[in-house]
């Protein structure tokens, strides 16, 4: 069982569609656990140390932290798994919800690297807001594709159809948010006494 | 096992490592800032000093991370560096010490004061020889009326088991290079050139002390030889003696530091966490039992300012 989790960890990582396909099928739900939750040790980690540079904030700080970090991730995870799943189907995929939910768990998977990244950035002594931006650019963009490969393999849909599920909510989110306050000021100005 | 699965537990390694190193580095970093946020207004850290006072109760094992005259020091010095604290009580209860460890600390809080920050010692039961040598360099001295303080002197006690060698059969050879190498030694009497040398000893740090108490009491020279001759008194005694500046109370001091270092109202007392000796704290008797050195200890030749 244990190899199994590290061939399918490996596989991740090398293979991504090959790995989430994996899990898909064997449904890992403690290995699915403990790598989220690894993740969200490693996120609160990694970025208490970083901002311990700056502001000096303590282990009460990094347990508090942990403790919102988990809650964020698992919300986080939770209403992702939902609008996805909610676009998909209304670019007319069909698929698993269950198997999106094990899949973009696993996509978490770059987040267990933030700790060891904000520890050689520590190392690294200058530059520390350049190297973490950096890193946590390119664990997002891990992230990204990740989910896009999880999205292709539970609604068997080809990049440009995984990438549309995927960056529809970011694009409408974004839509929302310029246009709402807008709205809501041009409302405003209208209903003013002329 | 597979390569690709020792890559795997190789990474998953590397995270937990970095993952505790991380927690370990963000503790480290963070006496001063924890302090810091818990405390944004001004305030007066508390420093204790219970017990006899020595660099190290061990040199090794757990043991060494008792508190000891080292993790004094190092406090104070953390507490120079916090911009917030305005104002230090060095809360004493204890009968001095060994001279070294005493001067260590006494030196820290010179340095403390030169940093602009306001020093009051508020004594507890007992603030005598070696603990008031240390406050001395304080600004102010509180004491309750019958706190058990002064005993400035020097001492140095030694023992001579020759009587007690000889009735249970014991013969110490001795192998020497350097006419005064087993000076104090336990098997035989000392001689007068000894008692001489140990004298000296004895005078310079007494010296030492004396002019400690001068310079931090402002007493005339004459006044503070009649107060230094081992004595001891009572809280009260030595406020008329111009030994302690205050009656009071831990809360008076703290009070009286705040208003000496210009902070309006109550002032907000902290404690620098540290969380590691506390706990070892808890087994502090265990560490500390060890008879046979003890005894040793006794009887080698050590300059204390300690009550006795």
């Amino acid at each position: 069982m244990e190899n199994n989790y590290l061939a399918l960890l490996y596989d991740l990582i090398a293979h991504p569609g090959k790995g989430l396909n994996q899990a898909r099928e064997d449904k890992p739900w403690i290995f699915l656990v403990a790598v989220v939750i690894l993740s969200g040790i490693s996120i609160a980690t990694g970025a208490t140390l970083f901002v311990s540079s700056f502001t000096r904030v303590g282990r009460v700080v990094l347990f508090s932290n942990l403790f919102l970090v988990i809650v964020l991730l698992t919300f986080f995870w939770v209403v992702n798994v939902g609008i996805l799943h909610f676009f998909a189907e209304v670019w007319g995929k069909r698929g698993s919800v269950i198997d999106l939910f094990i899949t973009l768990g696993l996509a978490m998977f770059p987040f267990v690297f933030v700790s060891p990244l904000s520890l050689i950035v520590e190392g690294l002594g200058g530059g520390r807001i350049f190297f973490q931006s950096f890193f946590t650019i390119v664990l997002l963009l891990w992230c990204f594709f990740l989910a896009l490969s999880a999205i292709r393999e539970v609604y068997s849909s080809a990049t440009f159809e995984a990438l549309l599920i995927l960056l529809t909510p970011i694009i409408l989110f974004t839509v929302f948010s310029i246009f709402l306050p807008l709205s809501c000021i041009l409302l405003a100005i209208l209903s003013l006494p002329l | 096992m597979k390569k690709e699965n020792l890559i795997i537990v190789g990474i998953l390694f590397l995270c937990i490592v970095s993952i505790v190193m991380g927690i370990y580095l963000i503790g480290e970093k963070t006496v001063e800032g924890k302090t810091r946020i818990l405390t944004r207004k001004k305030g007066v850290a508390v420093v204790y000093l219970y017990g006899p006072i020595s660099i190290s109760r061990r040199t090794s094992g757990w043991a060494r991370f008792l508190p000891g005259a080292d993790s004094i020091t190092s406090e104070l010095r953390k507490i120079g560096k916090i911009t917030t604290i305005k104002a230090v009580v060095l809360r004493i209860n204890s009968p001095g010490g060994s001279i070294g460890a005493v001067q260590e600390i006494y030196e820290e809080v010179i340095r403390l004061k030169e940093k602009g920050k306001k020093i009051v010692v508020s004594m507890g039961d007992v603030g005598a020889s070696g603990a008031y040598y240390i406050a001395c360099a304080a600004d102010k001295i509180v004491a309750n009326p019958g706190t058990v303080t002064g005993s400035i002197g020097v001492l140095m006690s030694l023992g001579n088991m020759e009587e007690l060698f000889r009735k249970i059969g014991i013969k110490v050879e001795v192998i020497k290079r350097g006419k005064h190498k087993d000076i104090g030694s336990l098997s035989r009497e000392m001689t007068a050139e000894e008692k001489r040398l140990l004298q000296g000893l004895i005078d310079d740090a007494y010296d030492q002390f004396l002019q400690v108490v001068i310079e931090g009491r402002n007493l005339r020279k004459s006044k503070a030889e009649k107060i230094a001759q081992g004595q001891v008194f009572t809280g009260r005694q030595a406020k008329d003696l111009g030994l302690v500046d205050e009656i009071g109370n831990f809360q008076d001091a703290v009070r009286l530091a705040g208003k000496l270092a210009g902070i309006p109202g109550e002032p907000k007392v902290i404690e620098l966490p540290k969380p590691f000796p506390r706990i070892l704290g808890i087994f502090s008797s265990y560490f500390m039992t060890n008879p046979l050195q003890d005894l040793m200890n006794e009887n080698s030749i050590r300059l204390e300012y300690i009550l006795q």
